[in-house]
């Protein structure tokens, strides 16, 4: 009884949360469907506009060209987002595997993955990111798999221990006494369990990616201006920053929004994952 | 006990005494949640009262609240709540911390995390000692000693610098109990201090606390279990719902209770009580009655005689007939460098509708056997055939299609579940073997399954976590019916349940083996469960088979030194 409603409370979100939530909401509907939000042309250059401060006819202000930087900023979540759960379905894709290698192969087969996943892991996530890029050439491409490359060894590592965990976990016992085979074990059981604690892993590596992807824009190394990136906007303002600024805060403080509002739900949903099992 | 002592006893102050004490708990619209109340009674020096009560009954909550410990947001009231003259409820911080280890001294239930697995138990009460008294180093580090001899640990200078890790469960106990008399205390508040340990060592350090108490020290016990109280308190409470609803000397609450509560908790007291009679109330009657007697071979005739059609004997097992036989089981593991001997030339037979209790301490290889059974384990010698046919050797995929007669109810029913899955989900799949479906005709199989372990059907669509104890070993229970098996392999089925949810399982487990004549290995570590529920009897220790016969007879005349530690535990 006292279980139950324990679950009920559970599931009540947090004032940050909420808030959180309504963000990445607000992120996702300006990523699908912008002109909702912004219905002008984020490329639009209007030279006589050129470095106006915010104001009622420009929310954010606008940039050099004249470009109105709330368009722009509203139009790069779509970018930056695509370009996040990109990042994070390569990274996470590429660790399933490995983990799941490492976590139910023969002894073999665990230590030469566990020991190649360490070697990556050694590597600063960004180096290994920038060493890809440097091989394959900058472009929004190349520089979501090396931000997908460079996250998988942190990934992998977990869903090793959470297929292991649960390999050894009774009810899988239970499972091979009723006389089920294998891979039935893994697809019934071992997959359906790591799978959950996967989601909170790729909610909270989203926030991850879009800083990382913007980073490498920044670096020049992914989006270059005038495409309407965050992190791309964020470089093309920091020669102004000093008499103007929204033209790199208004970027910027999308960046941490989203990163902030995925990683405060990622662990909420960590948070609740981990008591209800 | 004399009567003339006891009068002794009355006319000591108490080192205790509680008047109406009320604990509530506040809950989410801001109401206090009573947990116990309007508690009262008192411990007088050289007494041992016991509290006695299942889980959630507030037993351990009233103990807490004599130590100031009741637990966050706990809201404690009591006309009187004195310790050694010194009203708790009015203490403060320092003051309280005074009394605790030093006038009240506290045993818990678990050694093993009550104690900081990385100090060394002489440090641990070293640090009573200088917390509680004036000793210097060297008189303290004598005193650690002393005590530690007190408790019965061996070699008491050399266990004081191991830690907790390196000490068996029973050691770990006594060791607590040495930290918790360190400081001299007037009251000994022992809250299950027994639980987490296996029979012969449990009456050992019970007969230590009686010492205590016969030197003068109060002492408060709490336990679920009426047949630990039995042979050490002078008076007995019984709580339920945070009401003491009986009271009395173990003999009147034990012999004659009056409560209805409390006859249901001394029934549902396995010890000494005859097969096939129901534990608990309200059973239904099926359950009632003599067994198709006890195996005599004449009984296997009149049976396998008298049973039906061809068809109906050909599903049906015969009864007494050997479904599952282990001959000369043996299994070491290397541990550290160490071998480890889990099971040696272990053998035994397991017949329709018999029951074989396997008993033993923890780490004596009953699991080991159990797993060696289910093919969970891989025997290095000897061989399991089941239905005469080979088991054990082979392998897993060709035991696959045979899995189904032989089914397993784990101890800790909870993990043995996908948390993620449904109670239906969960006996679908068991009555689909894997080839579930979520809807169809499953779903009345799974119903009639839930109806059969006294589950109501509505069930199906919780969670495992949803449930009690008791619910999810009965969802276990039915889980490993759902195939239909010949043989059960029960390890420890009731072990984590409450004395009266226990008797329901073990009421439940009887019947179905009436009804289905199913053979059972019953592996227990509690004899009153091993006696009551089984026709033979198996005693482990270090992975042998140290005695072994019909239950009525095991004991009477144990060959063995262990089975008659065994039988001494018992009777306590």
């Amino acid at each position: 009884m006292s279980r139950v409603r324990a679950g009920v409370v559970a599931f009540r979100p947090t004032v940050a949360e909420a808030v959180a939530g309504v963000v990445l909401l607000l992120i996702l509907l300006a990523a699908l469907w912008p002109s909702l939000l912004a219905p002008g042309d984020p490329l639009a250059v209007s030279h006589t506009d050129a470095f106006q401060a915010p104001s009622p006819a420009h929310l954010f202000g606008t940039d050099e060209s004249g470009r109105d930087i709330y368009t722009r900023v509203v139009h790069g979540a779509s970018e930056s987002l695509r370009i996040g759960v990109l990042a994070t379905a390569i990274g996470i894709g590429l660790a399933t595997v490995l983990g799941f290698v490492a976590g139910l192969g023969p002894r073999w087969l665990d230590f030469g993955t566990t020991r190649f996943v360490e070697v990556l892991f050694a590597f600063p996530g960004l180096l290994l990111a920038l060493l890809f890029i440097v091989v394959t050439g900058p472009g929004v491409l190349s520089s979501t798999i090396a931000v997908g490359l460079a996250t998988a060894p942190g990934y992998a590592r977990i869903i090793r221990s959470q297929v292991r965990r649960t390999a050894a976990a009774e009810f899988v016992e239970a499972a091979r006494v009723l006389g089920r085979g294998r891979l039935w074990i893994i697809a019934r059981h071992i997959l359906p369990n790591v799978i959950a604690a996967l989601f909170v892993l790729a909610t909270l590596g989203l926030g991850q990616a879009i800083i990382w992807v913007s980073s490498l824009s920044y670096l020049g190394l992914g989006a270059v201006p005038p495409a309407a990136e965050w992190g791309a906007m964020l470089a093309a303002g920091r020669t102004y920053i000093a008499n103007f600024w929204w033209m790199t805060f208004f970027p910027g403080l999308a960046i941490v929004a989203s990163a902030a509002a995925a990683t405060v739900i990622g662990r909420g949903l960590q948070k609740r994952n981990r008591s209800a099992a | 006990m004399t009567g003339q002592v006891l009068t002794e006893r009355a006319v000591t102050a108490p080192v205790l005494t509680v008047r109406d004490l009320v604990v509530a708990f506040p809950d989410r619209r801001g109401q206090g949640r009573r947990v116990v109340d309007g508690v009262s009674f008192h411990v007088a020096a050289g007494e041992c009262v016991a509290i006695v009560g299942e889980s959630g009954s507030g037993k351990s909550v009233t103990a807490r609240s004599i130590l100031g410990l009741a637990g966050e947001g706990a809201r404690v009231s009591a006309t009187e709540l004195t310790v050694a003259g010194q009203d708790v409820l009015s203490l403060s911080g320092r003051s309280l911390r005074r009394l605790r280890g030093g006038t009240v001294g506290l045993i818990a239930q678990d050694a093993l995390v009550s104690l900081d697995p990385l100090r060394p138990i002489g440090r641990e009460i070293g640090d009573t000692l200088a917390l509680h008294t004036g000793l210097d180093a060297a008189a303290r580090r004598a005193r650690t000693v002393e005590l530690l001899e007190r408790v019965g640990l061996p070699e008491a200078d050399l266990r004081a610098g191991q830690r907790p890790g390196q000490l068996s469960g029973g050691q770990r106990q006594r060791a607590l109990i040495a930290a918790g008399i360190a400081g001299e205390p007037e009251l000994l508040v022992a809250d299950e201090p027994t639980t987490a340990l296996d029979q012969p060592v449990q009456a050992g350090v019970l007969r230590l606390l009686g010492q205590l108490r016969d030197d003068g020290t109060g002492v408060l016990l709490i336990s679920h279990d009426l047949s630990v109280v039995l042979g050490i308190a002078d008076r007995v409470l019984v709580m339920t719902d945070g009401v003491v609803v009986e009271e009395g000397t173990p003999s009147e609450v034990f012999e004659r209770p009056r409560h209805p509560y409390t006859r249901k908790l001394v029934d549902a007291v396995p010890a000494g009580r005859p097969r096939g009679l129901p534990l608990s109330a309200g059973a239904p009657p099926s359950a009632v009655g003599p067994r198709p007697a006890a195996a005599t071979p004449t009984a296997v005739v009149e049976r396998s005689g008298g049973s039906g059609t061809a068809a109906h004997e050909a599903t049906k097992p015969t009864f007494g007939e050997v479904l599952l036989e282990a001959s000369g089981l043996s299994r070491t593991f290397q541990v550290g460098g160490r071998e480890i001997v889990a099971a040696h030339d272990v053998s035994f037979s397991l017949r329709a509708g018999r029951t074989l209790g396997l008993v033993g301490e923890s780490g004596s290889g009953k699991s080991t056997t159990a797993r060696l059974l289910l093919g969970l384990e891989r025997p290095d010698a000897g061989e399991v055939t089941l239905l005469g046919e080979p088991w054990s050797p082979l392998p897993e995929t060709e035991r696959r299609p045979r899995r189904s007669l032989l089914g397993a109810v784990f101890q800790d029913a909870l993990s043995s579940f996908d948390p993620r899955w449904t109670v239906g989900a969960i006996l679908a799949d068991a009555v689909t073997r894997g080839r579930s479906t979520r809807h169809g005709p499953v779903r009345a199989e799974v119903s009639e399954l839930l109806d059969t372990v006294g589950l109501d059907p509505a069930l199906a669509t919780r969670r495992p976590l949803h449930l009690s104890g008791g619910q999810s070993q009965r969802v276990s229970v039915a889980r490993a019916l759902a195939a239909d098996p010949r043989v059960l392999i029960l390890d420890e089925p009731v072990s984590a349940l409450d004395v009266s949810v226990q008797a329901q399982v073990l009421d439940l487990l009887d019947r179905l083996q009436r009804e289905r004549d199913l053979a059972y290995l019953l592996i227990t570590h509690d004899l009153g469960v091993a006696v009551h529920m089984s026709d033979d009897i198996a005693v482990m220790q270090a992975g042998r088979i140290v005695e072994s016969g019909p239950a009525a007879s095991v004991f009477e005349s144990p060959g063995h030194p262990y089975a008659r530690l065994l039988r001494d535990a018992v009777r306590l």
